[in-house]
């Protein structure tokens, strides 16, 4: 497993680019990553609940109509709601308070954001170097209790905070 | 008892097959996945590379517009957007014609790039140029890659100063349409439709221009009395150009077809021979299309074969008033005294194309291997004098617009040209911080030879700090009217040419810190066999042959802050060109004044109210082009441009000017083509008029 200190700059490389590309590879990596994750159900059609705040419903409204073009179903649910039945949830904010990131831990599922400089409230998001990997933030997935496939952590980028 | 345990026997053995077959599923399901999430890392990878996510990781010299910026800048063409891009200067050659100048580069009737729609070149080979896509709407572009490292391993001939790939909207877009109109005389219209929950997608535009202008004065120059005279005084002429297109594209799985047809006419402008039309301007109309058919498919979760076929068809079509057949001896100004000369020429290109990724580790491997054929078909020369009616004479070539071939065709009849490509390149990933790359690429043309190019590069990063080291070797095929023109005027092709090759050496620094990003270019080539054309002393005659070396150096610096509020991009280009060319060229050498504007800057804001609601300031100056001593040189460029652009009832409305300053702006023109081995025509301080302060509104919807 590499160990790599992501420091935040280096994350926020990734939105130079254009959020809508950002969008269209997270909607293709995160349903394929979430089928790691030991305790989903496979058999049934997953669903992820994108939780967003006003500044960006949009972005939100976008990623759940990608998402569900890659055969997955979504809820939209503006913070602080959120539905306890999802498979995993999408944070598509920029400010989440501990609060709210420590009762979606209580569920028991995987915590995806759509912004790569969210990573420390977040489980995992997307790194965009001269290869794409996840990036995953193993304290909250301890503190999440979620069992994950070796081979992600075998490809991803690990954040540590500083 | 024998039988209790063969039945024993029997049931643990089911039962063993059972839970073996339990674990192979397991085993299987758990590699699938596995191999599905690889499969799909590389695909994201592959997104990111060709949206050029990744560009600062990458080793290649890549500038990209993204359609936020493109819609906030209120540009209207293709050549709006370029004009704000680092090193690229927009001018005009003498008959209208609107050139790119790369770094520096100014090459007229072509400009040395590799231009690409959705990633098909649509380069011509009858001229090796493609300016019927400069007007197309900025509105129709989604994103706009500028390669300016030369890359012949990949792209293949022609992605010499370059390569630009326009990627037009797509699924992702929503549809919408849009009006266009301003106080010179300009209209467009395009919208963007998907249907078939996505899998059809059509775009359409059309536009017509024709602003108003002075045209200069013309002077008559005889270069054996070493005299100039003024010929024509100045008139009011209209820069008529139309264009309208089409895209379809419909994608199928892993499949997808593409056909783009762009159509262009344009007036004469300004003349082709330096001399303003007086009446009924001719037109040129150019016609390119093309179909495409691709296939991509994952052989393994790292192996990917990608397939190209298609087909594309390209027409030139048009007359240009040259100069009034007497004009030595009596200046009566009848316009049905001009020679009108032209032609008719279809091309035609037949390719097939497969690339193989194969994505490991630390390597990516492309293998390329590609067939063309191409021909020109049905082509004529058109050669004659209105008021002379049937009689045949040297001018009145073909009485009333009589198709000319044989002898007298524009191009040697019967050429072809059937091309064989093949090309291998590695991209080493050390580690996050190193990558290099290196390729090479072997092309076979029927029609002049064989060529090896080769490319080095290296990508080095720390923290915020990314240096680049590229080194490109690349060609550029001498187009048919180089090798094969038999004009009555000076254009007459050479056989014996070779194609022009290019060393580029970049060294590319850029420092990101948050929101910030600055970027330092230092590049250095060596344009050898440079195709231009001289006097040839036995015939007399302008042919085109391999003049010599063409240096390029310079630097590019830029600097752009970016956050959700705004943006701010400010830079500066410094070219040092020359031209050696040993003696090639025999009397006055146009070369001695490579035409250019050494240094550009260029610089822009765009600032946001809400998401609803933007302001764009742009400005560009570039300094004065140096010229003969006996010219003042043609004084700098200077454009502010800004807009007002807001949402209201669904629709959004933008508001602004072009040159809001009015500043008398004009490009350089040289002298024309000696007439009768002794006579030229120019205009008056060789420099025609830009158009002046443009104000213009623009509505778009989309849903």
């Amino acid at each position: 497993m590499k160990k790599v200190l992501l420091i935040l700059f280096v994350l926020m490389t990734s939105l130079w680019g254009n959020i809508e590309e950002l969008l269209y590879i997270e909607s293709k990596l995160y349903p394929k990553i979430i089928m790691l994750d030991k305790s989903v159900n496979k058999k049934e059609k997953i669903v992820f609940d994108i939780l967003y705040d006003e500044e960006n419903y949009h972005i939100a409204k976008v990623m759940s109509q990608l998402l569900r073009k890659n055969g997955v179903d979504t809820r939209l649910d503006k913070i602080p709601r959120y539905c306890k039945n999802a498979d995993a949830y999408i944070l598509v904010t920029k400010n989440v308070s501990e609060r709210f990131i420590n009762n979606l831990l209580r569920s028991k599922k995987l915590i995806f954001s759509v912004y790569p400089d969210m990573i420390k409230n977040s489980m995992i998001s997307v790194y965009i170097g001269i290869k794409v990997k996840p990036i995953i933030n193993p304290s909250l997935i301890k503190k999440g209790y979620i069992k994950l496939n070796p081979i992600l952590l075998k490809v991803a980028k690990i954040y540590e905070e500083d | 008892m024998f039988v209790k345990f063969l039945l024993y026997f029997r049931l643990k053995r089911v039962a063993m097959k059972k839970i073996f077959l339990v674990i192979v599923s397991i085993f299987l399901l758990f590699a699938a996945e596995k191999e599905d999430f690889l499969k799909t890392l590389n695909e994201v990878t592959e997104i990111a590379t060709i949206s050029k996510l990744n560009i600062d990781k990458t080793p290649s010299n890549v500038e990209v517009i993204r359609r936020d910026f493109i819609l906030k800048s209120g540009a209207k063409t293709l050549l709006d957007i370029l004009k704000y891009l680092p090193g690229i200067e927009i001018s005009m050659s003498s008959s209208g014609k609107k050139e790119l100048i790369i770094r520096g580069n100014k090459s007229t009737y072509r400009d040395k790039i590799k231009f690409m729609i959705n990633g098909v070149s649509v380069t011509n080979n009858l001229y090796s140029n493609q300016f019927y896509y400069y007007n197309f709407p900025a509105v129709l572009i989604k994103r706009i890659e500028f390669t300016k490292t030369p890359d012949s391993v990949l792209y293949g001939g022609n992605a010499f100063l370059g390569v630009i790939n326009i990627i037009t909207v797509d699924s992702l877009n929503n549809d919408f349409v849009d009006f266009y109109v301003s106080t010179k005389q300009e209209f467009s219209g395009a919208f963007f439709k998907k249907f078939k929950q996505d899998e059809l997608l059509i775009d359409a535009h059309y536009s017509v221009s024709h602003p108003h202008l002075k045209s200069p004065t013309s002077y008559l120059g005889d270069i054996k009395k070493m005299d100039v005279m003024p010929y024509r005084s100045n008139v009011d002429v209209s820069s008529f150009e139309k264009n309208f297109g089409i895209g379809i594209k419909y994608d199928k799985e892993e499949s997808n077809i593409k056909y783009r047809l762009e159509y262009y006419e344009k007036g004469n402008f300004f003349g082709i021979s330096r001399l303003t039309p007086l009446k009924h301007d001719k037109k040129i109309r150019f016609w390119h299309q093309y179909l495409n058919f691709h296939n991509s498919k994952y052989l393994k979760y790292n192996l990917k074969n990608c397939f190209d076929a298609g087909i594309k068809y390209y027409i030139w079509d048009g007359e240009f008033r040259t100069f009034p057949y007497d004009f030595n001896e009596t200046i009566d100004n009848n316009p049905d005294n001009d020679i009108i000369s032209g032609a008719k020429i279809n091309e035609i290109e037949y390719y097939i194309r497969n690339i193989i990724h194969n994505d490991l580790d630390h390597h990516n491997f492309v293998y390329l291997l590609e067939a063309k054929y191409a021909k020109p078909f049905d082509y004529y020369y058109l050669q004659y004098v209105p008021s002379m009616n049937e009689t045949q004479n040297a001018f009145n070539l073909g009485p009333n617009g009589k198709h000319l071939k044989g002898k007298n065709n524009v191009l040697k009849e019967g050429i072809n040209r059937k091309t064989f490509s093949s090309a291998f390149q590695d991209l080493i990933v050390f580690n996050e911080n190193f990558s290099a790359v290196g390729g090479i690429r072997f092309d076979s043309y029927s029609d002049f030879g064989r060529k090896l190019s080769y490319k080095l590069g290296s990508v080095f990063s720390k923290n915020d700090y990314t240096l680049k080291i590229l080194f490109n070797n690349a060609f550029r095929v001498p187009s048919w009217v180089e090798l094969y023109a038999k004009s009555a005027s000076d254009f007459n092709g050479n056989e014996k040419l070779k194609p022009e090759t290019i060393d580029m050496l970049e060294v590319v620094g850029i420092k990101k810190i948050k929101n910030d990003r600055l970027k330092l270019v230092f590049f250095y080539g060596k344009n050898k066999n440079y195709i231009g054309r001289k006097i040839d002393l036995k015939s007399g005659k302008k042919i085109y042959d391999n003049l010599g070396t063409y240096y390029i150096r310079g630097i590019e610096a830029s600097y752009l802050r970016r956050n959700e509020d705004y943006r701010f991009d400010i830079s500066y280009s410094l070219n040092k060109n020359y031209y050696d060319f040993e003696n090639k060229i025999v009397g006055f050498n146009i070369y001695d004044w490579p035409g250019n504007r050494e240094k550009l800057i260029k610089s822009h804001f765009v600032y946001n109210f809400g998401k609803d609601r933007s302001v764009f300031f742009g400005l560009i100056y570039g300094s004065e082009i140096k010229t003969p001593a006996v010219i003042k040189n043609i004084p700098s460029y200077f454009s502010i441009n800004t807009n007002y652009r807001f949402k209201s009832h669904g629709f959004y409305f933008t508001i602004g000017a072009d040159n809001i300053t009015n500043h008398k702006n004009y490009y350089w023109v040289d002298p024309s083509d000696l007439i009768f081995d002794r006579y030229f025509f120019e205009f008056e301080h060789a420099r025609i008029y830009a158009v002046g302060r443009k104000i213009f509104f623009n509505i778009y919807k989309e849903w």
